[in-house]
């Protein structure tokens, strides 16, 4: 067999379960197509789009969805590239400070949620310390709906769990630069922000991206965060809208018409990504 | 080499005994292979198991399954119990009618469901024995929703009533407000503390209907002086409301008001035993009858309904153990072990002095329990009051505006799905 040939074969088997779950996709994503453009006698018929995207909570869902992944992807960019650094020139206690950082990405998500909801709830810890050091005036509404500081704690609190995971990845791209590298720049007399900005983070990047490839679609799909802290209402996103249409108003029509934005959000964002990752690698 | 004397030549008689035994192991298992098939096309039997669905919580699901025990020790019918979320329910019901054949054999079912699901049900005319004495004992409106369309076809059987009171921080208000008047001026000394439940899903019309009824109201009718009226109630209560109430259910409204985020709000009866596990109640927060309107005091009907799926394969074994559960002994023990509200008088006598005095708002309100609309499309009409409710509360919509586009839209409900 030709190297070429192996080559594809490769390829063909680790394809293999992602076509095959694509067809078990195929019946109920067609189903669903078909369910948002056929009306009740059959016609065809932009209804029920029509009708989910005038719906306030929809549309107050989709423009969260589109801030909080933003926010939340560039947030975790920095801080994962900023705490991996520092871990890289960490001199002691490496391992120790490094299983501290991933704890709250280890800990089951509920039990992270449910903590982060008694910390910002309008009695919670922070509201208990900031009484206590002025007053009712200073307490704050953390989970005020429809505010900036609310989807700003959102953000925060998905940041913090999934940084982690852009941490790791990032170190480890670091760890496995050569140190000739490091030691050509430090014989030219480089500063250490020199080799940081011109050496480290240039190499790192193709890390980074995949990194942030696999949160910018993971972040797309967040549902646990906002519908733990602050319910449907309270901060939608195209998830618990969906959810919520399905679930609560039992409205399957409305609940497809959410799913599917979100599915062709997502297929166009990734390959987008693709593309762009492709192009960045040479188109290897 | 075995020994002559435990050779069979060597005892005849052992022989003989032997051949016996065998005979009668093979007339046993003959008889056992026999008896499924002796028992098919029987739907009530000695072995025969039945598949239960029902919304129990974590803290009830021992005792309930303590009093199916009992159940089982009378008639010899297991019962798998299968505790689940009424939507889950419905869509499992849903699915099995679909496919044709299912598993379960009896349901509970939210009272809201019963018009929605009636067709996936099986009349229960022919199963149920106690049907008169039943009719008898259960509150008129609790016994109405009970039959859908032909009024002499039952559909379901009533398995726990409950109905919504106010639970309110005793400890801070000292006496409950007893009117829209009171509340008002409570909601203005406690601004941002008032509970509500205003996420849109069914909760919602649970909280703003009491309001509607005790202006003499009527959900179907959104555009009537007495509607206008619960608006203006409502949207001047509406800016004191937790600024969390949008998000309000059930659970995360009393959970509010163990943090002490809210003075009051309104829920159902689950809240007492969990307010009393946590010392809350009767020590912090008591129960009171919802505030009374103009036209006088109401509630809303909830609780659970049974019933039997059309596809359920042991469809009599399942109307003995829906019988078994609406009788006299069955709710006493409901009532005891669980603190539900039972369906028929003679569960009442189980109730404590300490209950009676836990849930004395909740006992206040027995005769001012209001049933939602009886129609098959409700969930329509609901959702028809969740939006104009959020529309006037929240995105400042001229109320008689949209109370008359709500109309618009239940007329056309009226005139395209009623039967």
């Amino acid at each position: 067999m030709t190297y070429t040939r192996r080559r594809t074969w490769t390829y063909g088997l680790v394809a293999l379960p992602a076509m095959v779950f694509l067809a078990l996709q195929a019946w109920p994503l067609s189903r669903a197509a078909v369910s948002v453009i056929i009306g009740p006698g059959g016609h065809l018929t932009l209804a029920h789009i029509r009708r989910v995207f005038t719906d306030s909570l929809f549309l107050r869902g989709l423009s969260y969805n589109l801030f909080i992944p933003l926010v939340s992807v560039a947030l975790e960019a920095a801080i994962g590239l900023a705490m991996a650094l520092w871990f890289y020139y960490l001199r002691r206690g490496k391992s120790l400070w490094r299983t501290i950082a991933i704890v709250p990405f280890a800990l089951p998500e509920i039990v992270y949620l449910l903590t982060a909801k008694l910390i910002f709830r309008q009695h919670g810890y922070l509201n208990s310390i900031l009484y206590r050091l002025g007053g009712a005036a200073a307490a704050v509404g953390w989970f005020q709906p429809q505010s900036i500081l609310s989807a700003g704690v959102i953000i925060l609190v998905d940041a913090w769990r999934v940084t982690p995971v852009v941490f790791l990845i990032v170190l480890m791209a670091l760890e496995q630069m050569p140190d000739s590298y490091l030691e050509a720049a430090r014989v030219d007399s480089a500063s250490r922000w020199q080799i940081i900005c011109l050496i480290q983070i240039p190499l790192a990047v193709p890390a980074l991206l995949v990194a942030l490839a696999l949160r910018a679609v993971d972040a797309f799909r967040i549902f646990a965060t906002p519908f733990v802290l602050m319910g449907v209402e309270g901060m939608p996103v195209l998830t618990s809208v969906a959810y919520h249409y399905k679930m609560e108003a039992n409205d399957a029509v409305a609940a497809n018409v959410a799913a599917l934005t979100l599915a062709l959000a997502l297929f166009a964002a990734t390959t987008a990504t693709l593309l762009a990752a492709g192009r960045r690698g040479g188109g290897r | 080499m075995r020994p002559a004397a435990f050779t069979f030549k060597a005892v005849p008689k052992g022989r003989k005994r032997l051949t016996l035994i065998r005979t009668a192991h093979l007339w046993q298992l003959l008889i056992a292979a026999l008896l499924p098939l002796l028992s098919c096309g029987r739907s009530v039997g000695p072995t025969t198991e039945i598949t239960f669905a029902a919304a129990l919580l974590p803290s009830e699901q021992a005792a309930y399954k303590s009093i199916l025990e009992e159940f089982t020790q009378q008639t010899g019918i297991q019962v798998r119990l299968i505790p689940q979320q009424y939507a889950q329910i419905r869509t499992t019901i849903e699915a099995e009618v679909r496919a044709g054949r299912g598993h379960l054999d009896v349901v509970e079912l939210d009272v809201y469901l019963l018009p929605v699901m009636h067709q996936q049900m099986l009349p229960l005319d022919t199963l149920i024995f106690r049907r008169q004495e039943l009719s008898r004992q259960v509150p008129n409106d609790a016994w109405e929703v009970c039959f859908f369309g032909d009024p002499e076809q039952l559909l379901y059987l009533p398995h726990r009533l409950n109905w919504q009171a106010m639970i309110y921080d005793a400890q801070v208000l000292g006496e409950p407000p007893a009117n829209w008047q009171d509340l008002l001026e409570v909601a203005e000394r406690h601004s941002g503390a008032i509970g509500f439940k205003a996420a849109r899903y069914e909760g919602l019309v649970c909280d703003l209907f009491p309001f509607l009824w005790q202006a003499g109201g009527n959900p179907q009718h959104p555009d009537s002086p007495a509607a206008r009226e619960t608006m203006d109630m409502i949207t001047a209560l509406a800016p004191h409301f937790n600024s969390a109430a949008r998000s309000y259910k059930e659970n995360s409204i009393l959970q509010a008001q163990e943090h002490q985020e809210i003075v009051l709000h309104f829920n159902w009866p689950f809240a007492v035993p969990l307010l009393r596990q946590k010392n809350l109640l009767p020590q912090r927060f008591r129960t009171a009858p919802l505030p009374r309107g103009p036209a006088g005091g109401a509630t809303i009907l909830g609780g659970g309904y049974l019933g039997i799926p059309a596809t359920a394969p042991h469809p009599e074994a399942a109307a003995r153990l829906m019988d078994y559960l609406t009788s006299p002994e069955a709710q006493k023990r409901m009532v005891s072990a669980m603190g539900w509200f039972p369906v028929r008088p003679e569960g009442w006598e189980a109730m404590t002095d300490q209950d009676r005095e836990d849930f004395a708002g909740f006992l206040d309100m027995r005769r001012e329990v209001r049933a939602r609309p009886s129609r098959i499309d409700y969930q329509e009409i609901s959702r028809i009051w969740q939006n104009g409710f959020h529309d006037m509360v929240f995105e400042d919509a001229d109320p008689e505006a949209v109370l008359a586009e709500m109309q618009k839209r239940i007329d056309e409900q009226d005139d395209g799905s009623q039967p």
